[in-house]
């Protein structure tokens, strides 16, 4: 991957239904806040231009659907994806107890290189309301136990926070790419596609 | 037993004649009787191939001259055939010398045999639901496959089978759950059978290597079929039927149920050749088709058609078309599809008359006519049709299905009234909201106010020609209209009567009251779920920033969550719903999601979207067919399931304005799904340009959004309208998409889809299943005990388990349970399991031990193991380390898995404690007891009994310290070195020692090596004597009153002393016992240090195999029987 060129950074946004996805991408893009949005149906996206350390770069947010129906069908956006980040609302536990399935499904779906390595950041969302169902401790000690998961506690509304958080998201998600430019198990199936090629090539050499 | 005379050519091949007169002879087959010759095999093969099996005695008649013989009679006894025989010489054989000429001796044997035949079979024409030659061959299909005769056989078809190169020629049954074929030559028999519900492809091919056959993927293997006299009905057959397969994985409640309605179908009498089984399927594809073209409700079932004419009074023509006619309903279609196109549907709750019209000599196009008189609310018409050839028949129909029809509506409406009154006396009061658009009426925009009035005169006047409401005559007038969009006012007749919706509602008074006062006072994950969309749904309207058009909508979501729980609730579902009641009243917004979600997006919304997926994976195909270029790049940016999954399920409404997506939904409700398809396509050829320029992905998807968030609808009322509609955003008119769309794609049809789609839902639901099954598999592969392969090969045979038991399957996809949890198996076949594949289930002590293991790993002791369990308690016996194998083996010996009661008689024990100190000889007693030991335990063992009996025994708080101690105990054999403290597993003593040291001698009963049997005694001897020396630390108690006193106190207190557990939640081991005990650390170091045991403990046994064997053994065995 050639560095003077535009980099793009592919990041997907994940959790449940409600808690607030569209409305921090929407914050962090165009600094507003709306109530007026619709429950995001398949997959919706937008990208930013920003600079990450000096260089360019386009960020490119997926922002998904988050009812439990619709986290098999997440298979065509994760693929490629440089950094996952998952959101929970802090005054509601359940949205907090599934990120576990979120980011295994992400993993699975996703098949990164070095699932233990692969970028997430986690995002609590709604800090503005009260009563808070999830502790900022219990958020961070989810994070040490999955391998140091940044967290930061957002209100998309007030936007508090959010400008920070997307711009760990940007770094972690830069640098993974910079680590590794081959970050997927390209195809796996690809082995398959190799094999009739060997076997005439195993037929020549008896010819010969 | 007499038959219809027939002709017979070849009298004597195949054919041996017994007796001879000079008109009959008597003959039987060969290969009967003694003679067992080649010629008898030839004639078994052949039988075979045409599944002839002919009655094996026969009466043939012929004149001398003639060489054409009749076959009058046959019979499967000689006794039989010999009572008919004498008969004819006895009645006939006279009279035939009085005639003249030989013809007249035929005509009259042929005419005397009829007769008999007639008055023997008269009272016989009972109405059954299959010919007699059908149910013999079902029987035959389930005895040749060994499946259960609750297994029903559809049909059977002669064809030949690819066995590698060579086809062989045999009979192709088709059954519900089954595909089997049959085929015996020359000895040589072929079988196979496997289930619909595996098979994931079926298409007719024709290669050099198979011509012109059909194809039957599974996922282990391709089968070719060919030679069939009628393929394509074969072909359709399977499809239906795999249809049926993967509509009941989709949703279990859908499997299939014979309609017995069938059996007392009005229609004439219908030759009954086929089985009732294939006429009910082959019905079922009719009125589906039926109800499609007509928009009619689910339950519409067809009962027959006749051609006839219509007089369509706006042109005063008789047109030429068929008539059909169901319960509820006579329809009419026209023949000429392109210039005369005409449809009506006559609901029979509005006819009001049916009246023959007498001949009009001087108008023959009037012949044989009826006019049929309809009215309701709105309007009253008449409908003529003429040319109606069984008139008199089809009259009598109609008034007994309109006096079914008039009984159960005064039913219905009874019904309503009572629900009002008590609706009205609880608490909660609401009222059904008209149309939100006059409650929030928009801004009025001058020029938008006069394109709809002109459009609503439009309207009117094609109303008054062609008449309004359901029973509206449908022509391509109408069509025309639809495509520039329906005036919002008209929007809801005309939704709901298009659509059927109006004949759902009208069938269902009051029922959606019902329905949403029962809805929101239930508490449920679905009413949850809407709650936190409602104000998600359509923002930008006035109407939901208000409580009236939230209440509305949270009606309609959960009055239709709980109408239907195989949806709940899906998003989408709430911005569909919310346009709906813009332009319609609550009940009949509520009415036409129903049909919507139902009808004309089947499977959309369920827990999996998979007729969405279906419906996308069918863009795909057409977009290939119609755009290759862009199929290249977009298979290539992989984006086509990302960008349409909201274009279908919200037919655009959430990716358009809502007042230009709205366009699209009329024509949807007036022409269905293909719409959505059309509009797709020519969205795309539309961006075919920049799309084939794209670089990834995000911009493909940028241009597509860009591009349908620019459609603009000037003659629609939206609040975006105003507000964000700058020109630079204008792409195009949605008159103008709907326009185009029509005009390039407008030949697909409703027909092509359903095709498209029965293909596709096989490859969507299959694809499912191996996800599923891939979930299970990566969830328990991290134990690390089976292989992938072994996996799968397990999980295989589970299901087919499952399957086969018809076991209610749990409500599937519940959030909160693994996947694996769906799989579970009962002790009776975990048993079987047991013994086939782990290497402790060879001998006599395999359910024993099984039994143990079982109780174990059952943790929520429901009777069943779920796969994960499953795969434990197989493995850790079969292919574990030796350590956990051997702690295993301890552990299903101590209480509470061992109980005293489960032991041997006191006997036993005695022998067992007086030979403790001569081991070699205890061994021998115990090879010696061995028959006795086997017979004994055997009923005692007996699973479900024990298992209730100590549930009802145990009070609760031994219960609960049991399932502690066993958890204690599932985790000592789950740990791998080292980390579980061995200081907390309980001691064993030594009756539980003697029953566990019996079980090893049994496990190593099939090993024939001598130095093995050493070793056993070797190591039992050395524990014993570990047992004895932690003995002699209990001084103050006499030796003489040792162990034998011990065992027999521990039998005779039947209940356990034994189970007042510790802090652990282990069993306290009573003080009495612990005379003699061994640990389990001593246990495993003796056993471990044993050559000859290690080896046999730390061989992975080889578990494929073992299913392989096991598959087979059980196919043989149930075909044995």
């Amino acid at each position: 991957m050639a560095s003077n060129k535009k980099i793009l950074l592919k990041v997907v946004i994940l959790g449940d239904s409600g808690v607030g996805k569209t409305s921090l991408m929407n914050q962090y893009i165009t600094k507003k806040f709306s109530n007026q949005y619709k429950a995001t149906i398949g997959a919706d996206f937008l990208t930013k231009e920003l600079i990450v350390d000096d260089r360019a770069v386009t960020m490119q947010i997926w922002d998904t659907a988050g009812q439990e129906r619709f986290q098999s069908l997440g298979v065509a956006f994760y693929r490629g994806a440089d950094c996952c980040v998952l959101v929970f609302d802090v005054t509601a536990p359940n949205t907090f107890k599934s990120l576990d399935s979120w980011r295994d499904e992400f993993l699975i779906q996703a098949s990164p290189r070095e699932p233990e390595n692969f970028p997430f950041v986690l995002l609590g969302n709604k800090v503005d309301l009260e009563p808070r169902g999830i502790s900022t401790k219990r958020a961070q000690q989810w994070c040490q136990s999955k391998n140091n998961i940044p967290y930061f506690e957002t209100s998309a509304k007030e936007a508090l926070n959010v400008e920070q958080a997307f711009q760990c998201i940007a770094r972690n998600a830069l640098s993974q790419q910079n680590q590794n430019d081959d970050l997927y198990n390209e195809f796996p199936d690809q082995i398959k596609l190799s094999q009739p090629s060997k076997s005439s090539g195993s037929g020549d050499s008896c010819a010969c | 037993m007499w038959v219809k005379p027939s002709e017979v050519l070849l009298a004597h091949t195949l054919w041996e004649t017994e007796k001879a007169s000079i008109y009959f002879i008597l003959q039987h087959r060969k290969g009967h009787g003694n003679s067992r010759g080649l010629s008898s095999l030839l004639v078994g093969t052949m039988d075979s191939i045409f599944d002839t099996k002919p009655p094996p005695y026969r009466i043939l008649h012929q004149t001398p001259t003639s060489e054409v013989y009749y076959q009058i009679a046959c019979s499967m006894t000689q006794q039989e055939i010999l009572a008919d025989w004498e008969w004819l010489l006895a009645n006939v054989s006279e009279t035939l010398g009085s005639f003249d000429k030989e013809d007249d001796i035929t005509d009259f044997v042929k005419c005397k045999v009829e007769s008999v035949l007639a008055t023997t079979q008269e009272g016989h024409e009972v109405d059954d639901e299959d010919t007699k030659r059908f149910k013999a061959t079902a029987d035959k299909f389930s005895r040749i496959f060994c499946i259960g005769r609750e297994e029903k056989l559809v049909n059977y078809y002669s064809c030949s089978f690819w066995k590698g190169k060579l086809p062989r020629q045999g009979w192709l049954y088709l059954s519900v759950n089954y595909c089997c074929f049959h085929a015996l030559i020359l000895g040589i028999e072929t079988k196979l059978r496997f289930r619909w519900s595996d098979v994931i492809d079926v298409a007719k091919t024709n290669s050099l290597l198979f011509p012109d056959s059909i194809k039957v993927s599974t996922r282990d293997k391709d089968y070719y079929f060919s030679m069939f006299i009628r393929k394509n009905d074969t072909f359709s057959l399977m499809e239906q039927l795999i249809d049926l397969a993967m509509k009941s994985l989709i949703d279990d409640k859908r499997s299939y149920n014979e309609d017995k309605d069938l059996l007392n179908k009005l229609s004439k009498n219908v030759p009954k050749k086929a089985s009732f089984l294939k006429r009910d399927l082959d019905a079922r594809v009719q009125s589906e088709a039926y109800r499609v073209v007509f928009r009619l409700p689910s339950n519409e079932k067809l009962d027959g058609c006749i051609d006839c004419t219509l007089l369509t009074p706006f042109n005063k023509k008789h047109v030429v078309g068929r008539l059909f006619l169901s319960q509820n309903y006579i329809c009419f279609d026209s023949r000429v599809r392109v210039k005369e196109l005409v449809s009506l549907v006559l609901p029979l709750r509005d006819v009001k008359l049916v009246e023959k019209i007498e001949n009009n000599a001087t108008n023959s196009s009037l012949e044989k006519a009826i006019i049929i008189t309809c009215a309701n609310k709105i309007n009253k018409s008449n409908f003529l049709f003429a040319q109606i050839s069984d008139r008199d028949f089809l009259v009598d129909k109609i008034s007994e299905l309109l006096s079914r029809t008039n009984a159960s509506m005064n039913e219905g409406l009874n019904g309503a009234g009572d629900e009002n009154q008590l609706s009205a006396g609880s608490g909660d009061q609401w009222k059904c909201e008209p149309p939100l658009m006059t409650l929030f009426p928009l801004d009025v925009i001058p020029q938008v106010a006069k394109d709809q009035e002109k459009k609503e005169k439009e309207w009117e006047l094609h109303f008054n020609i062609y008449g309004r409401g359901i029973s509206m005559y449908k022509t391509t007038e109408v069509a025309k209209l639809v495509l520039e969009g329906i005036p919002d006012k008209l929007r809801m007749d005309i939704w709901m009567s298009f659509s059927g919706a109006a004949n759902k509602k009208s069938m269902n008074h009051g029922y959606y009251r019902k329905m949403v006062d029962k809805a929101l006072v239930q508490h449920s994950t679905a009413n949850e779920e809407i709650e936190r969309d409602l104000h998600r749904s359509l923002p930008e309207h006035p109407a939901f920033q208000n409580k009236v058009g939230i209440n509305a909508l949270r009606r309609i979501l959960c009055a239709y969550a709980l109408r239907n729980p195989n949806i709940g609730y899906c998003q989408a579902m709430n911005i569909v719903a919310s346009v709906l009641l813009i332009y319609c009243s609550e009940e009949e917004a509520f009415w036409l999601l129903t049909t919507l979600c139902e009808n004309l997006l089947p499977d959309y919304y369920n827990t999996r979207v998979i007729g969405a997926m279906v419906d996308q994976g069918i863009l795909e195909i057409l977009i290939a067919e119609y755009l290759p270029n862009l199929h290249v790049k977009i298979q290539h940016l992989g984006m086509i399931k990302m960008i349409s999954l909201s274009w279908f399920l919200t037919i655009f409404l959430c990716v358009m304005p809502y007042e230009s997506a709205v366009n699209v939904v009329d024509c949807f409700f007036y022409d269905g799904a293909k719409v959505i398809f059309m509009t797709a396509l020519m969205i795309l050829n539309w961006n075919e340009e920049d799309l084939l320029k794209c670089k990834d992905e995000g911009e493909a998807m940028q241009i597509l959004a860009d591009y349908l968030s620019g459609v603009y609808n000037d003659e629609g009322r939206g609040s975006i309208r105003n507000k964000s509609y700058d020109d630079q955003k204008r792409k195009m008119s949605i008159q103008t998409l709907i326009y185009q769309a029509y005009t390039k794609y407008g030949y697909i049809s409703t027909g092509q889809i359903e095709q498209l789609r029965l293909k596709q839902r096989l490859k969507v639901v299959q694809e499912m299943e191996d996800n599923s099954e891939k979930n299970i598999i990566r969830c328990i592969i991290g134990d690390g005990y089976l292989s992938t392969v072994e996996l799968k090969d397990l999980l295989s045979i589970v299901r087919e388990e499952i399957l086969s038991q018809k076991q209610p399957m749990p409500e599937k996809y519940d959030p909160s349970q693994q996947p694996y949890e769906y799989y579970q198996v009962e002790f009776e076949y975990f048993k079987l399991l047991f013994a086939a594949l782990s290497p402790w289930g060879k001998g006599d002590q395999s359910e024993f031990i099984a039994e143990r293991i079982f109780i174990l790993f059952d943790e929520n002791k429901d009777g069943y193991l779920n796969f994960k369990e499953l795969v434990l308690a197989i493995s850790l016996t079969a292919t574990a380390d030796p350590a956990q194998r051997l702690k295993l083996l301890y552990t299903i010996h101590l209480p509470p898995i061992l109980r005293t009661v489960d032991m041997e008689s006191p006997k036993r024990n005695e022998a067992g404690a007086e030979i403790a100190s001569e081991a070699t000889d205890f061994f021998d007693s115990i090879e010696a007891d061995e028959l006795s030991v086997a017979v004994e335990s055997a009923p005692s063992y007996s699973f479900q009994k024990s298992f209730e009996s100590q549930a009802s025994i145990d009070s609760q708080t031994e219960s609960i310290g049991e399932s502690k101690s066993l958890s204690n105990l599932r985790n000592l054999v789950l740990s791998k070195d080292g980390k579980f403290n061995m200081k907390t597993v309980p001691k064993m003593t030594q009756p539980h020692f003697v029953t566990l040291w019996k079980n090893v001698y049994e496990i190593f009963q099939f090993q024939q090596e001598q130095e093995t049997f050493h070793a056993i005694a070797e190591v039992g001897t050395l524990l014993f004597g570990m047992g004895d020396v932690s003995k002699k630390f209990f001084i103050n108690r006499d030796e003489s009153e040792d162990s034998l006193a011990a065992a027999a106190a521990a039998c005779n207190s039947s209940t356990y002393l034994d189970v007042s557990p510790d802090k652990n939640g282990n069993p306290q081991t009573p003080s009495e016992i612990l005379q003699w005990y061994i640990t389990v650390d001593q246990f495993l170091a003796s056993v471990l240090n044993s050559r000859p045991l290690v080896e046999f403990f730390s061989t992975r046994a080889n578990i494929s195999e073992g299913i392989e064997h096991f598959k087979n053994r059980r196919f043989s065995r149930l075909h044995s029987l």
